[in-house]
């Protein structure tokens, strides 16, 4: 278990984390949030990549202060990853591996396993350098993979990964949410709704909300309306223009309002519309 | 520019302004430079040891530009920046050029820094006004500073589009192998005369020419067209092939290819101007480069391994007239015309000349117009003809490393067969090969010179103005380049602009700060003195054109420190005092004597004995001590011993006048040792 | 010790063909270059005094060159590789990477020495250089570590180093006060230790910035 006690952390004037409070148990969770709202220093905090300024971090009942058993047991995805080209991928794997301290009989048997488990092993003696993006990024879930450690996290895992890809890692991710502790820092809300147990939406250095999808969901309980296009004129103010999408070949629009819009027809939410309500203000 | 071209602008500078890296780059440079440039003006007081000192670390600015460069636009495509831009109409190609526009923004700071330190010393050293001098100093620093950086600018951001780091860490080290002194160094040291790489080498070779110590007042700095095309030639090259580049990836429209053609055209002319060469100060790593010519700073062994090229054969006719059409460009280009006298029955089909062995003669007529076949061998021109010739025209082009004549400065001495002399003439002393001969034998003569291109301040010992210059003379004397003319004391003077205030190497005056523009009345006041006291009458120097004939090198004006003629004189510049100035002008009137020790004792008599007695004195005594305590020590103090003994004895306008006779006449050719223990035990006759 | 060195040596292989780069520089250009000054003098007794400094200029001009090529190539990843905060987060090596540095550093040594004890056989003597070459390869390592973690960046570090290389061993011939190939061209007498302090001193001082400014990850 991790939790998150007060956690601040600023770089100069700007405050990146403000008193973060969030516990991370077994299951998936997804760390949702606009760009610096302060998930990626959240997690390098997690990992010791930043020290800790103020607050604390306990994994296991431990505090990260005095030693970081959590990096010692965690997989680690970064939004960039990509190193070792002239290195095979049986070669960055063992690099890994050492890394992480596993000793070298286990780190080839691990490789065999995480490479198995990615749908890489008969990439494994090609040079990294010649891997396409998906291939990469399917390496780099792999590495996380390595020694099964308790805690998985990943930083924006399918970006830039076409649809295909991305099945392939909420497969794995699916696949081993038993036991360990996996967050998923992400844009996509799509993939929190696929995979996610629990959320937290994190603002501006805060944690804004913190619940299960459907809690998550129940915030924009009673505020989403469905209105056609050509009657968007009709809306009272307050409201917030969400997708446009067509059916039954009539343009609609989706809107989030706290104020009730008759012009509109009251449509049960989505994770998305939870979280906009949430960015929102709403 | 429009708006949305500023705003993209700014973009970029945001952009190359958040870098850590880029900003940290540029910023040492700008304070590394600064304070560079800063130091070498508490060292230097003339702008053209500061300016030359500052070129120094030139080749600095290269790799730093490359490097930024590299960093600056690797990060652009980083961000994305440039993937959504293709998305726009010209959106990649607006980039690219905005992107360019920063790093030249970036470039024109460290160039400013250099042009202020620059002007800030011609303000100093009291030239600010002269803007012949402040062209001069922008342009070098145009070339060497601000093309030289842009290029590394479109060096670094064609290295930049290769998706990989490390890929580009590699390429950005083979530039640095190949366009800085590592290249120049290999060559240099595999090349030899059957296997000429260097001379490929030159081609990369953009690192200013540079010579640490030596200085050349005159010419100012390596400015030439061949430094030009060369830099054209890259920055075009690195242009187009980025063009292609961007096109071949369909990073760009395929509009843009015109424009890739210019930029590769263009390159090519930049390329033709870099390879027609021409007279430069060279001073690169190519030992093969004019091997056996004289260069700016040094003279060749060409004479010492040809001395059979040193003839004298003097001519039964005589030049007595010359029109002279001169072309200065890369090089010198004339066309020569002399009346000759005393061929009327001449029977020798063979009419000798002299011209310098760097002119190659493209072109001889008679005054008919006809071709004449001719032969040329060293310095030396034989034209054939059956009929005798009453006039001859001659054709030539080409340059000399020490006497250089191209567009931007000109140092034609005179004595130089730079024009056609008649007979077979020496031009050097025989016993070293390497002093010019400074004396013109003829006698006067009628000259009419013509001159197009060339510096823009140009002086002639002939009357006449905006490159046309006649009358008559010994010969004729071209100086242009860094010079003024002046009426100083009712001498004109021409003078370099620059090394104004110099430090004066003379014993006892070490590190005097001297004014170059010497107060020419007192020099004719000292000069006159020394006339009499030898017992001479004075020359009439209000009649001379005054040269300063300034190189940090010597033996600019021959075999002595001064050339003396009819209607001017040419001085080189080592001490100052209007004593030391009047006793050079009075060593030039004793050319006759050039072999033995001669030599010495004419500069021991009047640079010495004459110029500054006391410590003339003061040397005697001391060497006279130590000859006391070991009379091995008197070796090469002979005649300041001699000479102080004798004037003790016998009195100073005695042996003045005694001396002074013995340097003039020829046919006394008593050793001078021998003449001044003479002059000791039995005085002045 | 066998893990980091299985580390190590990926490290290595990692470089590609671009490894072999300054063996054939060495190696290669070196002794071609030696072969040019013999070839050019002649075989004459004297030959060998004639070209020793000339040979030296050579070790002085390249080695170093060797040395940024390398530390470049390796430290590539740890500190402009914008993935390296995933080797930050896994405790398995020290983050300073003083091992990696020295491991360059003995690299480029060994080949020197090699190189050296190469030429002893035609040119006895040559050895006391190695010395001072040592000296030269300290201060660029030590240089190159500091700026390297003080710019984040191994393309500042090989900028700098590769500016004052350019000036220094190719350019400067007046002795500027910080110019540490002024005492190289000394020939026949050894300069005093002494003389070096200030460059082993700068050296110290940006070894100690790069290992207090690497303890942590900072991006």
């Amino acid at each position: 278990m991790i939790e998150v006690k007060g956690l601040k952390k600023r770089f100069g004037i700007k405050t990146a984390l403000d008193a973060v409070e969030v516990t991370f148990d077994s299951g998936i969770y997804g760390l949702l949030g606009p760009n610096g709202a302060g998930k990626t220093t959240l997690l390098r905090t997690l990992l010791g990549l930043y020290p800790i300024q103020s607050g604390d971090v306990f994994y296991d009942g431990k505090s990260l202060r005095k030693s970081n058993d959590l990096a010692q047991n965690a997989g680690y995805l970064p939004q960039r990853f990509g190193m070792f080209y002239e290195l095979t991928v049986q070669g960055v794997m063992a690099y890994i591996g050492t890394m992480k301290k596993m000793p070298m009989a286990q780190v080839r048997q691990e490789t065999e396993r995480c490479l198995a488990r990615t749908n890489l092993s008969e990439l494994k003696d090609r040079k990294v350098g010649a891997l396409s993006g998906g291939m990469l990024r399917r390496l780099g879930i792999a590495q996380t993979l390595l020694g099964d450690p308790d805690v998985l996290i990943f930083d924006e895992p399918t970006a830039g990964l076409d649809p295909e890809e991305r099945m392939r890692f909420k497969n794995i991710v699916a696949d081993i949410r038993r036991d360990h502790t996996v967050i998923i820092s992400t844009h996509i809300v799509d993939d929190v709704d696929a995979l996610c147990d629990q959320v937290v939406v994190m603002m501006a250095g805060k944690v804004a909300f913190t619940g299960t999808r459907q809690q998550l969901k129940a915030v924009a309980e009673k505020k989403v309306y469905e209105i056609p296009v050509e009657k968007q004129a009709l809306l009272s103010p307050g409201a917030f223009l969400g997708n446009r999408f067509e059916r039954e070949g009539t343009d609609y629009i989706r809107i989030l309002s706290t104020v009730p819009q008759p012009a509109g027809v009251l449509v049960p939410p989505n994770i998305e519309d939870g979280y906009l309500c949430i960015t929102k203000g709403m | 520019m429009g708006v949305r071209g500023m705003r993209l602008l700014k973009k970029n500078i945001q952009i190359f302004c958040g870098s850590a890296v880029t900003v940290l780059e540029l910023g040492t440079v700008l304070v590394l430079f600064t304070l560079n440039n800063a130091q070498i003006m508490t060292r230097y007081v003339d702008t053209i040891r500061c300016v030359t000192k500052m070129l120094a670390p030139q080749v600095a600015v290269f790799v730093a530009f490359l490097f930024m460069s590299y960093e600056f636009f690797f990060k652009v495509n980083d961000t994305g920046a440039g993937e959504f831009l293709q998305s726009l109409p010209g959106g990649r190609a607006r980039q690219l050029l905005s992107g360019l526009a920063v790093m030249a923004l970036a470039v024109g700071l460290v160039f400013l820094d250099f042009l202020g330190f620059g002007l800030a010393a011609m303000g100093r050293e009291g030239i600010l006004h002269s803007g012949v001098m402040a062209r001069h100093v922008a342009a070098v620093f145009f070339l060497d500073i601000f093309l030289v950086g842009f290029f590394a600018c479109v060096l670094g951001c064609l290295v930049a589009q290769f998706q990989r780091r490390i890929t580009g860490y590699s390429l950005l080290f083979g530039c640095c192998m190949l366009f800085t002194p590592f290249l120049q160094q290999i060559l240099s040291s595999l090349s030899n005369e059957k296997l000429p790489i260097i001379n490929l080498g030159d081609l990369f070779e953009l690192k200013y020419p540079l010579t640490l110590e030596m200085f050349e007042p005159v010419y100012g700095f390596a400015n030439e067209p061949e430094r030009w095309g060369r830099m054209v030639f890259w920055l075009l090259l690195a242009l187009a092939a980025l063009l292609v580049y961007m096109l071949w990836r369909h990073l760009l429209r395929l509009r843009w290819l015109p424009a890739a053609a210019v930029c590769a055209v263009l390159a090519g002319w930049g390329l033709l101007t870099y390879a027609q060469g021409g007279c430069v100060m060279y001073m690169g790593e190519n030992n093969l480069r004019g091997r056996d010519e004289d260069t700016t700073f040094s003279g060749s062994s060409y004479y010492e391994y040809n001395k059979g090229f040193i003839k004298d054969e003097p001519e039964s006719f005589a030049v007595t007239d010359y029109q002279m059409r001169l072309r200065l460009d890369n090089q010198l280009e004339a066309e020569v015309t002399m009346a000759l006298a005393g061929t009327e029955g001449r029977s020798e089909e063979c009419y000798r000349f002299t011209l310098y062995r760097g002119f190659t003669v493209t072109e001889v007529r008679d005054e008919t117009g006809r071709a004449l076949p001719f032969n040329r061998e060293s310095d030396y021109l034989d034209i054939e003809t059956e009929q005798p010739l009453s006039a001859v025209t001659i054709c030539y082009r080409g340059y000399s490393g020490k006497f250089y004549s191209n567009r931007q400065a000109v140092k034609l001495p005179a004595f130089f067969p730079y024009y056609p002399m008649a007979g077979y003439r020496p031009l050097v002393l025989r016993e070293s090969g390497m002093e010019y001969i400074n004396t013109c034998p003829e006698g006067e003569r009628f000259f009419d010179i013509t001159i197009q291109g060339g510096p823009e301040a140009l002086y002639c010992n002939l009357p006449g103005e905006d490159g046309h210059f006649y009358g008559v003379a010994e010969g004729p004397s071209l100086l242009g380049g860094l010079v003024e003319k002046k009426e100083i004391d009712g001498i004109q003077v021409v003078y370099p602009i620059s090394q104004r205030f110099l430090y004066t190497m003379t014993y006892g005056y070490e590190n005097t700060r001297v004014d170059a523009q010497l107060p020419m009345g007192q020099v004719r006041a000292q000069y006159d003195r020394l006339c009499e006291q030898v017992g001479q009458p004075p020359q009439r120097l209000a009649e001379k054109t005054v040269f300063y004939w300034y190189s940090s090198s010597s033996m600019t004006v021959g075999n002595e420190t001064v050339a003396i003629f009819a209607d001017h004189v040419l001085l080189e510049i080592w001490s100052l005092s209007p004593e030391k100035m009047a006793a050079y002008l009075l060593a030039g009137e004793l050319q006759d004597k050039t072999t033995d020790d001669y030599p010495l004792l004419r500069s021991t008599f009047t640079v010495s004995y004459l110029s500054d007695k006391s410590i003339f004195n003061r040397s005697a005594r001391s060497a006279l001590k130590d000859i006391r305590q070991n009379p091995d020590t008197i070796s090469g103090r002979e005649e300041t011993v001699y000479l102080y003994q004798a004037a003790e004895r016998w009195g100073d306008q005695a042996v003045s006048r005694a001396v002074y006779e013995f340097l003039r006449d020829r046919s006394d050719q008593r050793p001078a040792a021998e003449f001044l223990k003479q002059l000791v035990e039995e005085g002045p006759a | 010790m066998a893990a980091r060195a299985q580390l190590l040596l990926r490290q290595f292989r990692n470089m590609g063909w671009k490894y072999f780069v300054p063996w054939v520089l060495l190696f290669g250009l070196i002794p071609l270059l030696t072969w040019r000054y013999i070839q050019s003098s002649g075989l004459t007794p004297d030959v060998y005094d004639y070209m020793r400094p000339g040979v030296y200029n050579d070790f002085e001009r390249y080695i170093p060159m060797a040395l940024v090529w390398y530390l470049v190539l390796l430290f590539y990843e740890f500190v402009d590789n914008p993935a390296c905060e995933l080797l930050y987060a896994y405790d398995g090596v020290k983050k300073t990477r003083l091992i990696d540095l020295l491991a360059v550093h003995l690299h480029i040594v060994l080949m020197a020495a090699l190189l050296l004890f190469g030429y002893q056989f035609i040119l006895p003597g040559l050895w006391q250089e190695f010395g001072r070459l040592c000296i030269i390869l300290l201060v660029y390592s030590c240089t190159m570590y500091g700026l390297m973690y003080l710019a984040k960046s191994t393309l500042f570090a090989a900028m700098a180093v590769v500016i004052y290389h350019l000036l220094g061993a190719f350019m400067w011939s007046d002795g500027a006060l910080f110019d540490l190939f002024s005492e190289m061209r000394i020939d026949g007498t050894q300069p005093p230790p002494t003389n070096y302090t200030p460059f082993l001193l700068w050296a110290a001082i940006l070894l100690g910035l790069g290992v207090f400014l690497n303890r942590r990850y900072v991006k």
